[in-house]
């Protein structure tokens, strides 16, 4: 689904990535760990294509198509999804007016139907469930006043109605408290499928307590020094990310 | 060596009139106006030489000669009162200046209550028309104020009585019908006894197709304890010029909500002044300005503190695309007297490409010293990160843009007080924004 090939890549003439490969199929999770400035972000951005990054060597394919010259509203009707670590506000604009427009957008670039307001209001509404939001939100300007977990749970919500076939999480698990980290685990549990690959940006170990991952990678300086199964996030845990040692 | 200078900028005041000042057939006005006309008569049409009109060339309004429309008819208008449920049955309308009393309807009004043209007020109800007329007028020497009082031959009245809540809104609609170059004055009075509370809505509407001239003016005194809420919308042809005064007089503890929405003409300047001469009022002018195009839209507004314990707040929201050009100017005024008042004033400008400019001046003049007075102006363009947001969801640049556009006007549309005028306007902002996305 996803191969990403000795990508560099830049922002302001800084190089942040320096040569990741990785791949992730269908139905896998993988979690990206590592050190606060290692790049880990970064990463989750620049396959977003957030404009700020340059790509300055490598290939980001998806589904087969290279896709790190493409916009990321390209991307995003190809099927990515980015939950941002700090979703963004947008005073006037509501929940409900966003997700309907974004989801139409992507049925549009299928040849599918839009969905009218009513038919939309229906869609979501089941969504609503998973994240347990209360209708209420909908209404809402986007993350407007929002507080931290409710943020990150909208953020799952517009996944959930977005329906992407990679999902890409940027540190989703921080600033929520124990209760809302279920919630928001539970939504992508059962959001996430074997026609679904997910790559699941993490400091901590704890979400992966929820969230079984099939890969644990850890980024250092812009490159992936370590990987391995679920067992190498409990191995980070009580080392910390200094003892990793490096693989190359 | 010899000297060239420009001729003066003159306004073709024997066109338009014919040196006639049309009366009220109410004497004391009658002066007033008579003394407007021939102020105006010497008095030099503004240039940007004018430190008021800086950035606000009006030289096309001088060039072209403008007639007044001589007919209220309405062949082929309509105006569907409907289209405001809230003033299905409280709607005055005006064509070319002038009255139209087949296109008004005014009968679900409860007694007491005055909704009509001014003309008329003039003649039935003189006392409560001689006693306001010109009392919260404070534009001295200014041109367009002159202009209007000498040359209007009607407008609205609206008297509100004491203790009297008023649930409809009242809608006042300006339609300019298709001639070239006419011209139309419409003066506006708006009386509200001690603690009235009503909501009125001035809407200006014309066709794209001439260039035509509106310089209205609305005054408006608000008696002890009484609210009022306020929309003026400006919604003119993009050929036509519009230029405004409007002001409100504020008695103890009166309250004004005013929120002025302008989207149309190619020049508009629209003069707000509050004054607050009571203690314990409160004024809000807040604005929304979208241009577009070649348009040029100037607010100039006065928050007059005259008294203590006052408060105002005014939040201009303005969204400039193509080579359009916006001014604000904001003054606060905080007399000696006007301690413990508490003013707050934002601009903020949004610029959607580059050829459009932006001129922002706030003006604090504050000459009492136990005062809170807080104001800031910004200008930007649309925020990276939230583009950013947009698009990962999957949104064009063309959608993004749109509902950036949308989202900044919002602010300024929720707080208007009628329903069906938020979801027109929203319409427009839509509308608007479409222009501008497949003009870029």
């Amino acid at each position: 689904m996803l191969q990403i090939k000795n990508l560099h890549a830049s922002v302001d003439g800084i190089e942040i990535l320096k040569g990741i490969n990785l791949e992730i199929k269908a139905g896998e999770v993988h979690a990206i760990m590592g050190p606060n400035g290692s790049g880990k972000s970064t990463l989750s951005k620049v396959v977003a294509g957030h404009p700020a990054y340059e790509v300055t060597q490598g290939e980001i394919l998806f589904e087969g198509t290279d896709i790190a010259e493409l916009d990321a509203d390209e991307r995003a009707r190809m099927g990515i999804f980015l939950a941002f670590q700090y979703p963004v506000e947008i005073p006037g604009v509501s929940n409900s007016m966003l997700m309907r427009q974004a989801y139409n957008a992507i049925r549009r670039e299928h040849g599918e139907e839009e969905l009218d307001p009513l038919e939309f209001d229906d869609y979501v509404h089941k969504k609503l469930d998973l994240v347990e939001m209360d209708p209420k939100f909908l209404d809402r300007s986007v993350n407007d006043g929002f507080s931290g977990g409710e943020k990150k749970r909208n953020e799952i919500l517009q996944m959930a109605v977005l329906n992407p076939k990679l999902a890409l999480l940027d540190e989703t698990d921080s600033g929520l408290d124990i209760d809302a980290l279920r919630i928001v685990s539970n939504g992508i549990n059962q959001i996430k499928s074997s026609d679904k690959g997910v790559m699941l940006v993490t400091h901590y170990q704890r979400i992966l307590n929820y969230i079984t991952p099939d890969y644990v990678h850890v980024l250092k300086a812009g490159r992936i020094v370590k990987s391995g199964g679920k067992e190498l996030a409990l191995e980070l845990e009580s080392q910390g990310y200094e003892e990793v040692e490096e693989i190359r | 060596m010899s000297l060239t200078t420009a001729p003066e900028t003159t306004f073709d005041l024997d066109t338009l009139s014919s040196g006639e000042v049309p009366v009220l057939n109410l004497s004391s006005i009658d002066a007033v106006k008579q003394a407007a006309a021939q102020e105006l008569a010497s008095l030099p049409f503004p240039t940007t030489r004018d430190e008021e009109w800086r950035f606000t060339n009006i030289k096309p309004i001088a060039r072209s000669s403008f007639k007044k429309a001589r007919s209220a008819a309405s062949d082929g208008l309509t105006y569907d009162t409907a289209t405001v449920p809230e003033a299905a049955d409280s709607t005055l309308v005006f064509v070319n200046g002038l009255f139209n009393e087949s296109l008004s309807r005014v009968q679900g009004l409860p007694e007491g209550v005055i909704v009509t043209n001014l003309k008329d007020a003039a003649i039935r109800y003189s006392n409560l028309v001689e006693i306001s007329f010109n009392q919260a007028n404070n534009f001295e020497h200014d041109y367009f104020a002159l202009l209007n009082t000498a040359q209007f031959e009607d407008g609205s009245f609206i008297y509100i009585p004491k203790e009297t809540k008023l649930d409809k809104t009242i809608h006042l609609v300006y339609l300019t019908e298709g001639t070239e170059n006419s011209a139309a004055f419409p003066r506006n009075l708006i009386l509200a006894d001690r603690h009235s509370e009503f909501t009125v809505v001035e809407e200006y509407i014309g066709s794209d197709e001439h260039a035509y001239l509106t310089t209205s003016f609305t005054e408006i005194l608000l008696g002890e304890e009484s609210h009022m809420s306020h929309v003026r919308l400006q919604k003119d042809g993009l050929k036509a010029y519009h230029v405004n005064r409007i002001v409100s007089k504020l008695q103890r503890g009166a309250d004004l909500q005013s929120y002025t929405v302008s989207l149309g003409a190619e020049i508009f300047r629209n003069d707000v002044r509050a004054i607050m001469d009571g203690e314990g009022s409160h004024a809000t002018l807040d604005g929304l300005v979208l241009v577009n195009g070649k348009q040029l839209s100037d607010t100039h507004s006065i928050m007059d503190h005259r008294v203590a314990n006052c408060t105002s707040h005014q939040l201009h929201k303005t969204i400039v695309d193509g080579k359009a050009t916006s001014v604000f100017n904001g003054k606060i005024f905080v007399r000696k007297d006007a301690q413990k008042t508490d003013a707050f004033q934002e601009n903020h400008n949004l610029q959607l490409s580059r050829d459009g400019m932006v001129y922002t001046k706030p003006q604090l003049e504050i000459f009492a010293d136990d005062v809170k007075c807080s104001h800031g102006a910004t200008v930007g363009q649309m925020d990276l990160e939230q583009e950013f947001y947009l698009k990962s969801r999957g949104l064009t640049d063309a959608a993004t843009k749109e509902i950036l556009t949308y989202g900044f006007a919002t602010e300024v549309i929720e707080s208007l007080p009628v329903e069906s005028i938020k979801e027109d306007l929203k319409k427009a902002v839509e509308t608007y924004t479409r222009r501008g996305v497949q003009n870029n």
